[in-house]
This record gives C-alpha cells, sequence and structure tokens, in this order.
C-alpha cells in the first residue's frame, strides 16, 4: 500500500511512535510517507509521487488533503480526558472525525469514548523491538540497587513527584535505591524539584536530575527498572521492555502483568519492592523475562498487520 | 492536494528522527546557528568564599579591588596587588576600560582575580589582549553575572545602572575565543544551571 502519515515536527512520544509504525511498514513492504500538516506540499519524507491508498492522521492534517477522496483513518495516541483538559485536542479530533473514515486506538479503555465520536478499532500498543533491546555489551548501570529509572516527557501533571514520594517507602526496604530523574525540561520544573529534593533531603535515593537524553535505549539499558507516574495511560514506558528492564506505572493495567500498581504512592513502592525481590538476584532472567513479555504484547510488527488491516477495509 | 508536489527534505525515517530530536521542530539549519549546548557544570553556593580559598596563601592581582569581596581576599592572599578605576587604600588607579595597557606587571604574581569586571567595560577585548600579553601564562578567574539571571519587576529591569551588557556561557567563551583564550574550568555561582546569579571562569592567559 501506499500510506502517507500525517505529523506535526516536535520532539514528542506521538513522533517517535509514528515513525516506528512507518519504519515498520516499510519493513513490511508498504511505501510511505511522512507529511508536516502545516506543509500539505512538501513531504518530509517519501518513497512514491501522486496519491496515496491511505491517509493516517496523527496530530493534524493539512487542508490541501481534505477534500481528495482518499481514505482517511486517524490514530488516538492522546488520552480523552487530557485531550478535553488541554482545551485543543478534542476539538481538533471532533473537527476531523467526518473527515476520517475510522479512528485506531491502541487501549481497549478508551475504545468506548473514541467509538462513540467514530467508528473506532484497537489494535496492539507496540514498540520497535529492532531498536528497543538489550545491548550486548552491557553500557555500565546507574548507581543503585535497584537502579530506577523515570523518563517520560515531563509537562504539567506529568511529573515524578509520586514516584519520588515511593521512594521514601522503598528506600525503607531497600536502602540502596536511587531513583534517576531524565528529562527534566529546565526551568520552573526543574526549580520545582531541586527544591524538593533540597528540602526533603530526597539527595539520599534521587541519583540524578538530568535533561533530555538522545539515546534512549543506553539509558534504558543503564537501569534495572522504569517507572512511571501516568495515569491512566502508559505512553512510552514501555519501550523498557524491549530492553528488558521492568516497567512499572499505575497507567499500566494490561494482560496479567504481575507489577501492576494503582496511581498512589504505597501501591508504586510495593510494586517496585516485589519486582527487585523477585529479579535482584538473577537479572540475566529478569532481563529475557520483560524482553519476552514485550515480544509477547508489544510488537510493532502486529500494530502495523492489524492497521493495514484496518487501512484495507476502507481502500478496496 | 495528495500529490507531493516537491522533493521530500529527508531521505529516510532514521534522517528525520534525528532531525527532530536534535532540534525538536525547529529549522534545522535555525537550530545548527542559534543552538548551543552548555555542559553540565557544578554551581558554587557562595562565590565570595570560592574567590578567598582560591586567593588563599598566593599572590593575587585583584582587577576591581574596590568591592566587600576585595578585602577578605586580600586578608587571605600571601601578597595582595590591587587594581581598580577608583582611588583606595593600596589601589593602583587605571583605567582598565580605555587604557588596560596602562596595567602594572607585577612578576611575582600567582593568581588574577577578575571578578564582576567585564560587564562594566565597554572594550572587554581589549582589556584581555591587554592582561594576556602583560601576564602570559598566568590563570585568571573571571566571574560575571549571568544573563539567564535577567529578571523585571513591573516595568523595571533588575541590573546595576553601570553595566553596559549581560554574558551568558555561549557569549562568554565566545568572547574569549575572539581573543584566543580558553576556559579551563567553568562553573555557575548562587543558583541552578542556567537561572544562576552568574558564571566563573578559570582561564590560563
Amino acid at each position: 500500500m501506499k500510506i502517507s502519515h500525517h505529523m506535526k515536527r516536535e520532539n514528542s512520544g506521538l513522533m517517535h511512535t509514528t515513525l516506528e509504525i512507518v519504519e515498520e511498514e516499510q519493513r513490511q513492504g508498504h511505501q510511505v510517507r511522512v507529511m508536516e500538516p502545516s506543509n500539505g506540499v512538501t513531504p518530509m519524507m517519501s518513497e512514491f509521487e501522486g496519491t496515496p491508498d491511505v491517509h493516517c492522521i496523527h496530530s493534524q492534517l493539512s487542508p490541501h488533503t481534505y477534500h481528495d477522496n482518499v481514505s482517511k483513518i486517524m490514530f488516538m495516541h492522546g488520552e480523552p480526558l487530557g485531550s478535553v483538559g488541554n482545551g485543543i485536542s478534542m476539538r481538533a479530533i471532533v473537527d476531523l472525525a467526518p473527515t476520517c473514515e475510522a479512528f485506531i486506538c491502541m487501549r481497549k479503555e478508551e475504545w468506548p469514548i473514541w467509538n462513540a465520536i467514530r467508528k473506532t478499532f484497537i489494535v496492539t500498543k507496540g514498540i520497535d523491538l529492532e531498536r528497543f533491546k538489550i545491548q550486548d555489551p552491557a553500557p555500565p548501570r546507574m548507581n543503585g540497587a535497584p537502579a530506577i529509572l523515570y523518563y517520560e516527557n515531563w509537562r504539567g501533571q506529568r511529573n515524578p513527584l509520586l514516584v519520588c514520594l515511593a521512594m521514601l517507602e522503598v528506600i525503607k526496604v531497600l536502602p540502596e535505591a536511587r531513583l534517576h530523574l531524565y528529562n527534566c525540561p529546565g526551568g520552573k520544573m526543574y526549580e520545582t524539584f531541586q527544591k524538593l529534593i533540597n528540602h526533603g533531603r530526597w539527595y539520599t535515593f534521587i541519583g540524578s536530575l538530568k535533561s533530555q537524553e538522545k539515546d534512549a535505549v543506553t539509558l534504558l539499558n543503564r537501569a534495572d527498572i522504569v517507572v512511571s507516574g501516568l495515569y491512566p495511560l502508559y505512553a512510552r514506558g514501555i519501550e523498557a521492555f524491549g530492553c528488558g528492564r521492568a516497567f512499572i506505572g499505575p497507567g499500566y493495567k494490561e494482560y496479567d502483568y504481575p507489577y501492576q500498581c494503582d496511581l498512589e504512592v504505597h501501591s508504586i513502592a510495593k510494586a517496585i519492592i516485589k519486582c527487585w525481590m523477585d529479579f535482584k538476584d538473577d537479572r540475566k532472567h529478569a532481563e529475557m523475562y520483560f524482553r519476552k513479555w514485550g515480544e509477547k504484547h508489544h510488537n510493532i510488527a502486529d500494530t502495523v498487520k492489524e492497521s493495514v488491516d484496518v487501512y484495507r477495509r476502507y481502500t478496496t | 492536494m495528495s500529490t507531493a508536489a516537491t522533493q521530500p527534505k529527508f531521505s529516510s525515517v532514521a534522517e528525520l528522527r534525528d532531525s527532530i530530536v536534535s532540534s525538536g521542530n525547529l529549522d534545522a539549519a535555525w537550530a545548527a546557528k542559534m543552538l548551543h549546548k552548555v555542559p553540565e557544570m557544578q554551581s558554587v553556593k557562595d562565590r565570595a568564599a570560592f574567590l578567598v580559598e582560591l586567593a588563599k596563601g598566593k599572590v593575587v592581582l585583584d582587577i576591581g579591588c574596590t568591592g566587600a569581596i576585595s578585602k577578605q581576599i586580600k586578608l587571605a592572599a600571601k601578597t595582595y596587588y590591587g587594581v581598580d578605576k577608583v582611588a583606595g587604600d593600596g589601589v593602583e588607579v587605571v583605567d582598565i576600560d580605555h587604557r588596560p595597557d596602562k596595567m602594572p606587571l607585577h612578576e611575582d604574581v600567582e593568581q588574577i582575580i577578575c571578578s564582576e569586571v567585564l560587564e562594566h567595560l565597554a572594550n572587554p577585548g581589549y582589556f584581555l589582549l591587554a592582561l594576556k600579553k602583560l601576564y602570559a601564562g598566568k590563570e585568571v578567574c573571571i566571574t560575571v553575572p549571568n544573563a539567564g539571571a535577567y529578571g523585571v519587576r513591573g516595568d523595571c529591569e533588575i541590573v546595576p545602572g553601570d553595566h553596559v551588557c549581560w554574558y551568558s556561557y555561549t557569549t562568554l567563551c565566545a568572547l574569549l575565543t575572539r581573543y584566543g583564550l580558553k576556559a579551563s574550568e567553568c562553573q555557575w555561582y548562587n543558583g541552578p544551571p542556567h537561572k544562576a546569579e552568574g558564571l566563573i571562569m578559570k582561564v590560563t592567559l
């Protein structure tokens, strides 16, 4: 198929997920194009000339494309309540809904909401297991036993406050545990956390407070456990599975995952402690366990196969 | 319009991703010109204590020496030479902005301190050139207020009225480079990275 993806040129989880889907479509033999919605003429990258078979909308769509008689499928990357809350996303989705044949979402809990707006299909939330993998030789570990990594994009309520508070309980049981905070955007967020760390003497367990790390794969490979405070979604934290690392976040309630937790400090702490107790003596086993979990439940190849099946419903 | 009318900007997804990760949603050419990496640097809590420690037991040349910190530096130093444009007790008076070549040469100087001076000078480059000529091979410790600390209160800017510029890490490095100098050690003082009150750079002349 000739598939045209429409995505804003912004460094975000949405961008990474979209480009991983695009690369997997290439691997599965499709021809792809990536367009910036504000520029409906010059593609950011393209493997084909002329009209595509389907447009996949990830953030917005260029008005040039609204009425071109090509099927349109919108990927729902955001979380519905957040989309209303930010005052922009849900309005844009509703504006575009009539031009779309269907929506695609990746979490079953969201399906009733998106399906109330437009016919919605659920596909696997996958990660690129070719890219996110266990590195051999392993890079030097971050300090801590366990070394716990927070690396979600911080913004507004998306921040590691609850994880820091959970650490107060974790270190009572695991005094060597260290939390490494990455992707801190600087500015007021940095100042706030620096104040919290100094005031609460959290520097006894905060191993790092750092900005963005370009090489996420190596970063993940340097940790034992990856944590998130996101709820009710889990975004890109599941990349940890690809690298053979445990992922703990209140938004992750998939399948029968044994280290689920609630959006509550004690529950997050309990999950971290349980996970480390289970695997501290056999890290190799841990790597294999979590890698296999990723292969079974979060393979981007499945995401693309299922998505292409949806495209085909509307293009033949 | 569904037809891609012009050539794509990137030849592969990996290239597109790299470009976005390194410059976000910014134009790559703009980012290359305007974005300059600042290394991770420690922050010194107390500039005065830092300078006093630096001066301890050494022969010190203190340029801009009429402030309170200079009194402490003088007490800590083995031998102390002070230079300023304003007269004072034991101060050698030099118009360092317009005639930096008139600065005195003291052969026995081990450490030069130039704290909160550059932001007062209209000709900082000429000053650095003169200093380099007189004290080649000696270490100078430069401190300046940090541009990231700029603030406003109501309709007022918070800045001493006799300052003529703000320096950031990048602009101070650019000034040094332009006059053939390079910082060997850099730190923030009083505050977190980027927002700190000032910058400290050690430079070998």
